[in-house]
C-alpha cells in the first residue's frame, strides 16, 4: 500500500518554550482511517495543523505525495453566517479559481453525500448543530481531498447525532477512499471509526499505535468483544499516561 | 403600536403644556416662544431655512462619506501591516483627542476663507471618522481564527480574505461605527459653521446664531427643530440599513 503522509521526527515547541510535539514519527497509509487520542494539550491538534500546512514545525520532516489535496474539518462548524449552505461549501472552490460549472457539480454532490441536498439555500443559523457540522464536512469533501483532517469534529454534538454522523462518515470514507486523520477525545468513537488508533502521551510523544481488528462497522461490532477489548487497551494506554504525570 | 403611540402622546402633551404655561406665566416671546410661534416662524422662513438645511446636510454628508471611506480604508491598512499601524496610530489618536474647535481656526486659515465649505467638511470629517476606524479595526480583529485558517488552507490571497471574510464579518461593527459617525458628522458640521462665522456660512447652525443675535428666538427654535429632525433621520436611516443588511444572518436580529 502506498503512503499518504510520512512523518519523521516531528517536534513542535512554541516561542514560550512549551513543547507540544516531541519526535513524532509515523506513516499514514493512503486510504487509511487513523484516529488520534490523547490527553488535552498533548499536541493532537497541533499535529493536524502542522500536517495540513497551517503551521510550521520546529523540526522534523513531512513527506506527502505531490499535489495532495486536503480537506479540514474544525472543532466548530466554522461556517460564514452571511453565506448560504451552498455558498459556504462553494467558497474554497471559488477561491481556488474553479469554474462555475465544476463548482456547482462538486457542491451539489458533496451536499447530497451528507444528506443536505434540500437545504442548499438555508443560512447557517437556520440549521441544527448536527446539520452545521454536516455542511462543514461537505465543504471539506467538495474539495475532493486525498487527505481529510478532522479535529474533534463531532465533540460538541449530542451522543445520538454523533453516532449517526460517525456512521455517515465511515460510509463516505469507504466511497471516497480518502485518507482520514481523526482527532477525538472519545475512546469509543476512535475505536469504532478507525483502523488504527494512535495514543499520544501528555509530553507530546507517540505512545502507542493500536490496530483495530475487523472491517465491519455496525451495531454488531459495537457489541463485539473485539470492540471492547480494543477500547480497553486504548483506555489503559491513556490511563497509564495519566499516572506518569 | 405602543412603541409609537406612547412617545407621540408624551410629545403632544408636552407641547400643549408648553403652549399653555408660556401664556399663563406671560413669558416674553424672546425668552421662550410658544410652539405655535415656532411653527409660524418655520412656515414664514421655510424657503430660507430649507436652503440652510441643505447647506448643513451637504457638509454633514460629505464629511460622513469621507469618514466612511477614510475610516474603513485606514482600518484595512492597519490590519494589513503592523508596521504602518505602529507608525501612524499615535498621530491618528492625537488628531482625535485634540479638541476640534481648537484646530478649526487653523484649518480655516489653511484651506482659505474663499473655500469655507471645504474647511467645514474637513472639520466635520475629523470629528466623524474616528469611530468608524476603531469599530472597523475591532470588527476585523475579532474574526474567528478558525475561519482565517479555513481560507488560508484554500490558498486565499489577502484581498480574498478581506472580501470574503473580514469585511462581511466586520460589517456589524462597521455599521455601529457609521451610526455614531453619522451623528458626529452633524455635530462637526454645526461646530464648523459656528467657527466659520459670519458671512461665509449659510447653514442651519449659522442661522441659529444669527437669529439669536436678532432675538428672533422663534426662528432659532425652528432651525433647532430642523437640526434635531436631521439627526433623527440620520440615526434611523442607519437602523434601516442595518436591518436590510444584517437581519437575515446576524444574531442581533434573532
Amino acid at each position: 500500500m502506498s503512503l499518504a503522509i510520512k512523518v519523521n521526527d516531528l517536534s513542535m515547541a512554541y516561542a514560550d518554550g512549551i513543547e507540544v510535539l516531541r519526535c513524532f514519527t509515523h506513516s499514514f497509509e493512503a486510504g487509511s482511517f487513523t484516529a488520534i487520542v490523547g490527553p488535552s494539550g498533548c499536541g493532537k491538534s497541533s499535529l493536524l495543523r502542522i500536517l495540513s500546512g497551517l503551521q510550521s514545525p520546529s523540526s522534523g520532516k513531512i513527506e506527502t505525495k505531490p499535489d495532495t489535496s486536503i480537506g479540514y474539518v474544525f472543532q466548530e462548524p466554522t461556517l460564514l453566517a452571511w453565506r448560504t449552505v451552498y455558498e459556504n461549501v462553494a467558497l474554497p472552490l471559488k477561491i481556488k479559481g474553479l469554474n462555475q460549472q465544476l463548482i456547482h457539480t462538486r457542491v451539489v454532490d458533496a451536499l447530497a453525500l451528507v444528506g443536505l441536498a434540500d437545504r442548499q439555500h438555508a443560512l447557517p443559523r437556520e440549521l441544527s448543530g448536527g446539520m452545521k457540522m454536516r455542511v462543514s464536512l461537505a465543504r471539506a469533501l467538495a474539495q475532493n481531498p486525498d487527505v481529510l483532517f478532522m479535529d474533534e469534529p463531532f465533540g460538541a454534538l449530542d451522543e445520538l447525532t454523533r453516532l449517526k454522523l460517525d456512521d455517515e462518515l465511515l460510509d463516505i470514507w469507504r466511497r471516497q477512499k480518502c485518507t482520514i486523520l481523526f482527532v477525538t477525545h472519545t475512546v469509543s468513537e476512535a475505536t469504532y471509526l478507525a483502523e488504527r488508533v494512535l495514543v499520544m502521551s501528555s509530553n507530546g510523544t507517540l505512545k502507542d499505535d493500536i490496530k483495530i481488528e475487523g472491517n465491519t462497522r455496525n451495531e454488531a461490532f459495537r457489541a463485539s468483544t473485539a470492540f471492547h477489548e480494543a477500547r480497553l487497551t486504548i483506555t489503559k494506554s491513556l490511563e497509564h499516561n495519566e499516572e506518569a504525570i | 403600536m405602543m412603541k409609537f403611540l406612547l412617545p407621540l402622546f408624551v410629545g403632544s402633551a408636552l407641547l400643549v403644556f408648553w403652549e399653555w404655561i408660556v401664556g399663563f406665566l406671560g413669558v416674553p416671546i424672546f425668552v421662550l416662544p410658544p410652539p405655535s410661534q415656532i411653527a409660524f416662524a418655520l412656515i414664514k422662513n421655510f424657503t430660507s431655512l430649507m436652503g440652510a438645511l441643505i447647506v448643513t446636510l451637504s457638509i454633514t454628508g460629505f464629511a460622513y462619506f469621507w469618514a466612511l471611506v477614510g475610516g474603513v480604508s485606514l482600518a484595512i491598512l492597519f490590519t494589513r501591516s503592523r508596521f504602518i499601524e505602529m507608525s501612524l496610530a499615535p498621530y491618528v489618536v492625537t488628531l482625535q483627542v485634540t479638541p476640534v474647535v481648537a484646530i478649526a481656526p487653523l484649518i480655516l486659515i489653511w484651506v482659505g476663507f474663499e473655500n469655507t465649505n471645504q474647511a467645514m467638511v474637513i472639520i466635520a470629517w475629523i470629528v466623524a471618522f474616528f469611530p468608524i476606524l476603531t469599530n472597523t479595526l475591532q470588527g476585523i480583529r475579532s474574526v474567528d481564527g478558525s475561519l482565517h485558517q479555513l481560507l488560508q488552507l484554500s490558498g486565499a490571497k489577502w484581498w480574498q480574505i478581506l472580501i470574503y471574510l473580514e469585511l462581511p464579518a466586520a460589517l456589524p461593527s462597521i455599521l455601529t461605527g457609521a451610526k455614531i459617525s453619522g451623528g458626529l458628522a452633524l455635530i462637526g458640521a454645526v461646530v464648523a459653521e459656528f467657527v466659520a462665522g459670519s458671512g461665509t456660512s449659510t447653514g442651519l447652525a449659522w442661522r441659529i446664531i444669527e437669529a439669536g443675535n436678532r432675538l428672533e428666538i422663534a426662528t432659532m427654535f425652528a432651525a433647532l427643530t430642523l437640526l434635531s429632525i436631521l439627526g433623527i433621520i440620520i440615526y434611523y436611516a442607519h437602523n434601516l440599513v442595518e436591518w436590510i443588511l444584517l437581519r437575515k444572518w446576524h444574531e442581533s436580529f434573532n
